[in-house]
Formats: C-alpha cells, sequence, structure tokens
C-alpha cells in the first residue's frame, strides 16, 4: 500500500487581512500514501490547520495543486468530488464548535448516514450507530445514545467527532490537535482507538498536533513534518525527525521540550536561540525565515537565499543551507 | 482571628516551614448539591521549596490554590482546617485573617499569577502603571520607586525592561506578558509564590523560556513556590516535591524522583506512565480507564476504586489515609506496597530497555 492517497503539490494559502496579503502556506508540497500517518507539527500560527483544511478541500488554496488518488480534486466532477468528500474526514481542532448541539448523539450519527444512502432502514440505521459508538469506546451504548454534547465529557466528544467522521467509512482523516485538549489519563486510549483505525482498517492519517511527544508515540511507523510560519523545514520518518533532526529549529523545539522524567528534562542539552521573537506572516525575514533566531546562521547566504528542503538522507529532507551541506557554519553550536 | 498576638493555639512548627495548611476542605454550593472540591488537604511548604501540584482537570488544584490566598468566588465555603502562614516573628492562621490583614497578606506575603490571567491585563494601563497601581493598594512608594524594582525584576524575567515598562499589554506576546505576570506578583517580595498553570497554551520554545525564568528567579530569590499544572512534564522539571491531587484529595505526596521512579499510587502511576517522552526510543504507554468521580456525589472508599486495577474490597468500603511510604513520602492507598512492587519492577524493566539505566 504504497500508493499515494493524498497530494499536496506546491501548495500556498494568502490570506488578507485589513486588506495586507500574507501566505499562511507558502509552497508546501506533501504526500500521504495509503494506510500511512503524517504527523505535522510546529508553533502556534505555522500553518498547521490550514493544511489540514486544504487537504480534506474545505479550502481551496490560492495556488498549487490537491490530488485525491491522483486526480486533481478542484477539477473533479460531481460524481468524484462526491466520492472523495466520503472518503476523506476531518476532526476539528474545536470539537464543542463541530458538533450541533440540539442533536443528540445519534441524531449527529444519524445524519451523514441517511445523506449518503450508506443504511437502508431504521433497523440497519440502529446497529451502524451501536457499532460506532462500539468502535469508539462510547460504551455501554444505551447510556450515550440519547445523550446531547454537553452531557459528555471533553474525551467523550472527542470519540463521538471520531464516530462521525467514521460514519462514512473514510480511507483518509484528518485529526486536528484530536487529544490536545483531553486529560492525560483519556489521552492514550484515544491514541489507541485512532491508532486501531489505522491497523484494522487501513486508514490513513494526517495527524496535526504541537505536541512532539504524542507526535512521536502516534506515528512512529510513520513520518513527521516540522512546519515553520508556513512553510515546511523538515520532514523524515518519525525516528529521523525525533532521534536524528537536523533542521537547527526542529533540534530547538525537540531541546526545548520537558521531559516527564526528573533525570532525563534536568540533564537534556538545549539548544539556545538567538531570538525569542516569532516572525510576523506579513514581515517574514528574507532567506531562511528561521535565521534571526537561528544559531547555525551564516551571513550572507542564510540572509540572502531560502534554502530548499534537500535529501540528508533517504527519505530525510531539510531546509536549512547549513545542515544540507550547502555553506559551513563559521561556529557549529554545541 | 488572627492568632499573629502570641496566641497559645500557635501549634509548634518547624523552622522552615512557611505555610502548614492542615485538613482543610473547601465545597462550592451548586443546583445539585455541595462540590467537595478541596477534602482535608494537609502538607507543608517549606522555606525556598517548590511543590507541583498535578492532577487532572476538575480534581481541585485551582480551588485549592484560591484557598491559599482566600480569593475563592462567593458559592465556595471553607468547610474546616487551618492555613499556619510564619515569616520570622509574624504568625497568622490564613483562614482566620479579615478583609484589611488579608489585603496585607496578599502580594506582600503571598502572591498568586491566575490561570489564564495573561489575557486579563487592563487594556488601557501599560505595564508601569499597572505595577503601580499593585503597589499602591499595600504601601506608600513613588512611581520612581515602583518603576526601578519593576525594571529589575522585568530584567530578571529576561524581558527588555526600557521596552516592556512603558508597553501596552496588547504590545506583548502571550509569553511575554506571563513573564510580565511573575515580575508583578513579585514587587511586595512575598514569600511565597503561587502559580496556576503557568505555562499551559504556550508555545514549548516560550514554556522553555518561562520554565528557566522561574528556576532562576526562586534561586535568587529564595522564595517558596507552589505551581499547578496539569502537565507531568513541568512538574518533573521544576518540583522539589509533587503533589497528586484526585477528586479533592492530596492523594500522595513526596520529593519529584520518588514519585517519578517509586510511586506508590496507583492513580500517580497511572498518570506517570501515560506521558510519553520526546528522546529515546518507543515506549508503550498505559491508560487509566473510566473518568473521575462525580464530586457531589463521590463512590464510597477510596475515590479512585472504580478505576483501580489494585482494588479490594476494602478499598470500596474504607476511604485510606495518607500511609508513610518513604522518607518525607506519602500515600492514600491501602494496598500501596503490592502498588509499588508492581510498578516498580515494570518501570525499571522499560527504562532499562530505553537505555534510560
Ligand atoms: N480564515 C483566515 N483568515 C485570515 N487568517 C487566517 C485564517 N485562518 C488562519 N489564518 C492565519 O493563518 C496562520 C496559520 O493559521 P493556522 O490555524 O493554520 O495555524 P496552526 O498551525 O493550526 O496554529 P494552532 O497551533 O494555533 O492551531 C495564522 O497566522 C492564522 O492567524
Ligand atoms: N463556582 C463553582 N461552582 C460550583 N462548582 C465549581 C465552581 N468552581 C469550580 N467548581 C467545581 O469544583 C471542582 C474543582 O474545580 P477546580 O477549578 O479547582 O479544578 P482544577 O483542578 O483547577 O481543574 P482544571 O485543570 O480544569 O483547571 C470541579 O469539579 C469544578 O466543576
Ligand atoms: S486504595 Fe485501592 S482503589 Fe484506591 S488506589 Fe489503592 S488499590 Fe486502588
Ligand atoms: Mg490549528
Ligand atoms: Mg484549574
Amino acid at each position: 500500500m504504497t500508493a499515494p492517497i493524498l497530494e499536496l503539490d506546491n501548495v500556498t494559502q494568502i490570506f488578507r487581512v485589513h486588506n495586507r496579503p500574507m501566505a499562511a502556506v507558502d509552497g508546501v508540497s506533501l504526500t500521504v500514501n495509503e494506510g500511512e500517518t503524517v504527523c505535522l507539527v510546529g508553533e502556534s500560527g505555522c500553518g498547521k490547520t490550514t493544511m489540514g483544511k486544504i487537504a480534506c478541500g474545505l479550502r481551496q488554496p490560492t495556488y498549487g495543486r490537491v490530488l485525491f488518488r491522483g486526480q486533481d480534486i478542484w477539477k473533479m466532477d460531481k460524481k468524484a468530488w462526491t466520492e472523495y468528500r466520503q472518503a476523506v474526514q476531518i476532526i476539528h481542532q474545536d470539537p464543542y464548535a463541530s458538533l450541533n448541539p440540539v442533536q443528540t448523539v445519534s441524531q449527529i450519527l444519524s445524519a451523514p448516514l441517511q445523506r449518503h444512502g450508506l443504511v437502508k432502514n431504521r433497523a440497519q440505521m440502529r446497529d451502524r450507530i451501536y457499532e460506532l459508538l462500539l468502535t469508539v469506546d462510547l460504551t455501554p451504548v444505551e447510556d450515550f445514545y440519547d445523550k446531547f454534547p454537553h452531557q459528555l465529557s471533553g474525551g467523550q466528544r472527542q470519540r463521538l467527532s471520531v464516530a462521525r467522521a467514521l460514519t462514512v467509512n473514510p480511507s483518509f482523516i484528518v485529526a486536528d490537535e484530536s487529544v490536545s485538549m483531553v486529560d492525560v489519563s483519556i489521552r492514550v486510549s484515544l491514541l489507541r482507538m485512532l491508532g486501531n483505525l489505522r491497523d484494522r482498517l487501513g486508514v490513513a492519517f494526517l495527524f496535526i498536533t504541537h505536541d512532539l511527544a504524542i507526535a512521536k508515540y502516534f506515528a512512529w511507523q510513520g513520518r513527521i513534518g516540522v512546519m515553520y510560519v508556513g512553510r515546511m523545514v523538515e520532514m523524515g520518518s518519525t525516528p529521523q525527525v525525533v532521534n536524528h533532526p537536523e533542521h537547527p529549529y526542529t533540534r530547538a523545539l525537540l531541546s526545548a521540550v520537558p521531559e516527564a522524567d526528573p533525570e532525563l528534562t534536568r540533564h537534556k542539552e538545549r539548544v539556545s536561540l538567538r531570538s525569542q521573537d516569532i516572525p510576523s506572516l506579513f514581515n517574514l525575514p528574507i532567506g531562511c525565515a528561521f535565521h534571526p533566531r537561528c544559531p547555525l546562521f551564516v551571513e550572507g547566504t542564510c540572509d540572502r537565499v531560502e534554502p530548499a528542503l534537500l535529501p540528508v538522507e533517504d527519505g530525510h529532507t531539510v531546509a536549512c543551507h547549513v545542515a544540507t551541506g550547502q555553506v559551513v557554519a563559521r561556529e557549529r553550536a554545541a | 482571628m488572627p492568632v499573629s498576638n502570641g496566641k497559645s493555639s500557635w501549634p509548634e512548627l518547624a523552622n522552615d516551614v512557611v505555610l502548614s495548611v492542615r485538613d482543610l476542605s473547601v465545597d462550592y454550593q451548586a443546583r445539585r448539591g455541595l462540590v467537595k472540591a478541596a477534602r482535608n488537604v494537609s502538607f507543608d511548604l517549606h522555606r525556598g521549596e517548590s511543590i507541583a501540584l498535578v492532577g487532572e482537570s476538575g480534581c481541585g488544584k485551582t480551588t485549592l490554590g484560591l484557598a491559599l490566598v482566600r480569593l475563592l468566588v462567593k458559592q465556595a465555603t471553607i468547610r474546616n482546617g487551618q492555613m499556619l502562614y510564619q515569616r520570622g516573628e509574624k504568625k497568622m492562621d490564613v483562614v482566620e485573617l479579615g478583609q484589611e490583614e488579608l489585603r496585607q497578606y496578599r502580594w506582600a506575603e503571598c502572591a498568586m499569577v491566575f490561570q489564564g490571567a495573561q489575557n486579563a491585563f487592563n487594556p488601557v494601563l501599560r505595564i508601569r502603571d499597572q505595577m503601580y497601581d499593585t503597589v499602591k493598594a499595600h504601601q506608600d512608594s513613588s512611581k520612581e520607586e515602583v518603576r526601578k524594582r519593576g525594571m529589575d525584576l522585568l530584567r530578571m524575567v529576561q524581558l527588555e525592561p526600557q521596552r516592556v515598562i512603558d508597553a501596552y499589554p496588547h504590545e506583548l506576546s502571550g509569553g511575554m506578558r506571563q513573564r510580565v505576570l511573575i515580575a508583578m506578583s513579585l514587587l511586595l517580595n512575598p514569600q511565597i509564590l503561587i502559580l496556576d498553570e503557568p505555562t499551559t497554551a504556550l508555545d514549548v520554545i516560550t514554556q522553555r523560556t518561562i520554565i528557566e525564568v522561574l528556576r532562576r528567579l526562586k534561586e535568587e530569590l529564595g522564595f517558596a513556590m507552589i505551581f499547578i499544572t496539569h502537565d507531568l512534564s513541568v512538574a518533573a522539571e521544576l518540583a522539589d516535591r509533587v503533589a497528586t491531587m484526585y477528586a479533592g484529595r492530596i492523594i500522595e505526596l513526596g520529593p519529584v524522583n520518588e514519585i517519578f521512579y517509586r510511586p506508590a499510587h496507583p492513580y500517580s502511576a497511572g498518570l506517570i506512565h501515560a506521558v510519553p517522552t520526546v528522546t529515546g526510543a518507543y515506549e508503550e504507554l498505559t491508560s487509566i480507564e473510566g473518568s473521575p468521580p462525580d464530586l457531589i456525589d463521590p463512590p464510597p472508599g477510596c475515590k479512585f476504586h472504580p478505576r483501580c486495577g489494585f482494588a479490594t474490597e476494602v478499598c470500596r468500603v474504607d476511604e485510606p489515609e495518607g500511609y508513610g511510604v518513604g522518607a518525607n513520602h506519602q500515600a492514600a492507598c491501602h494496598h500501596w506496597q503490592t502498588v509499588r512492587a508492581t510498578l516498580t519492577e515494570q518501570r525499571s524493566q522499560q527504562r532499562a530497555e530505553r537505555g534510560l539505566a
């Protein structure tokens, strides 16, 4: 199963805010294969959610193409588009906002089943809803069937969002910060449930999170992409990115993370940055957007030329002049 | 009434204890009944130490923090308990303080940085004026004196004093505002600083700055710190001791390494084993099934028993008291010996496998 299910080909998303343009996503390419898990990580505002919305067709990018099983989604006929929208589902960042508060759990799940003609009669409908609630561990099912979203806990609401995404048997799910809002004790079982969908049903995931430890845990068999101010700065298999990061930004991020292990976290090596300020998307630094903060910065190159994503090893690409050996840093940071 | 005037009821406190919380209970009056948000909480805070208060959403962390500075909402009542505070000759039971004494106690003895407060600045006041208003409410100081102290503190929290002191809140990022708040809380040189979720909702690099700032400030100024967090990794990094709360009680309290490497309560252990590390190889995590109890009508016995894999009949009937399970380490679990033996074994095996020794 190595055929791509979804490809973002050099996509750019321009927003106009107070009539000033800014690129929330700037020339990013990303391929997700059938059954594969790709994680997007990066700080708040770097464009993760925008990427997710582009991937599931909720936003048409300003430039670039989005291909679903090889077909440009914005040139699809009605039939292909319907198929695509059914195959690709998003679980939104904010489960409160995306669930209709006046519908019960069973109503929330029956609407898409009906709309897509996936059940023939009431009995089938009931069976399918039971099955979905079982899949996401909202059990005993009878207790949840007639509840409203506000009667569910945060973790249960997340499960309901997942169940709703599953109504249409998707083959690709965009999960946007799906476990970030829930407590640690519940997080693991949610992640495990999502992992089961992937392993049992072969669902591919674009898993968006700002939590690197969660990314590592969920996507250990997959890949991680690191974004910085709308650009992809590093992409590779999860062990490559997490254990052998090459981009100085990825290194800084990983080294900044506190660890839930006192000895480990107190003896961890930290990368220090030259500046704490995240640049404004309206006024990005010329050249490498990370250069004003970068400990490896080389004057004359990094502040003039934007680095391309180049391979450093098999399946591992980095956008950094120094990491890819284009120039040599005067003093290698410790 | 304060017991500052040498009343006989003042118990023996070790010299280095700055605050002794004893049997503190707080509840909220809600429509459905009484929410028992803190129940018989007891602990001593020592001079210069940091205690992390951890636990899941709704377990009573903020309630306890607010009780310590007596800023609970009006639906809340302190049912029973004492909060014995001492600084040199100054001794008082914070539970008994009147409004005027409380005003002196807050900020000057014990300051608090509230949950989400970086978004609650007065938008029309420059930082220097917010600082001046804070100090003015407590003592006579000239604008110049406040400005000078403010600049010193801003430097200590790694902000550019010249730029920040004259800025309006909206000109600063969330992480900068959080550091301004920390600086402001220290204006009156309190002996205790309470921080409610100081790093939550901040990006990792900003979070790192806050952690370093707090560590350095504590070393330089020597205050004691209670910080509330649901993030165990922040506790692992900053705490001398960790207190785990569950359903309104502190169910385990001990030195940070004891709690992380030799936990004696299944809930603390569960929390720790549910969090992955970034460094090192892949590790399996364990989940805690079920959800926290209703605080209006909690289950009998140990409040954790419905979710606990170690529970037996006694757990369903008797609520466990804190057992001494090690040096300075207490855990409220009937089966702590079994729990520890089982889990410590598992954990050290896992750590060894991952090359963490
Ligand atoms: N509809 C919109 N109109 C204008 N600007 C937008 C819009 N949606 C997003 N943005 C901006 O685009 C940038 C990227 O936003 P996005 O939501 O993709 O970031 P993110 O990485 O998901 O952040 P977070 O971690 O905070 O969720 C931000 O600066 C955001 O303010
Ligand atoms: N004003 C109130 N009236 C009634 N119940 C309240 C009130 N404030 C808090 N509670 C309840 O008291 C309990 C403890 O709340 P508290 O805010 O102390 O929890 P917390 O541990 O700080 O949670 P979080 O991690 O979500 O901040 C919760 O069950 C909460 O619903
Ligand atoms: S007392 Fe019993 S139920 Fe409670 S944590 Fe210990 S073993 Fe589990
Ligand atoms: Mg987002
Ligand atoms: Mg709280």
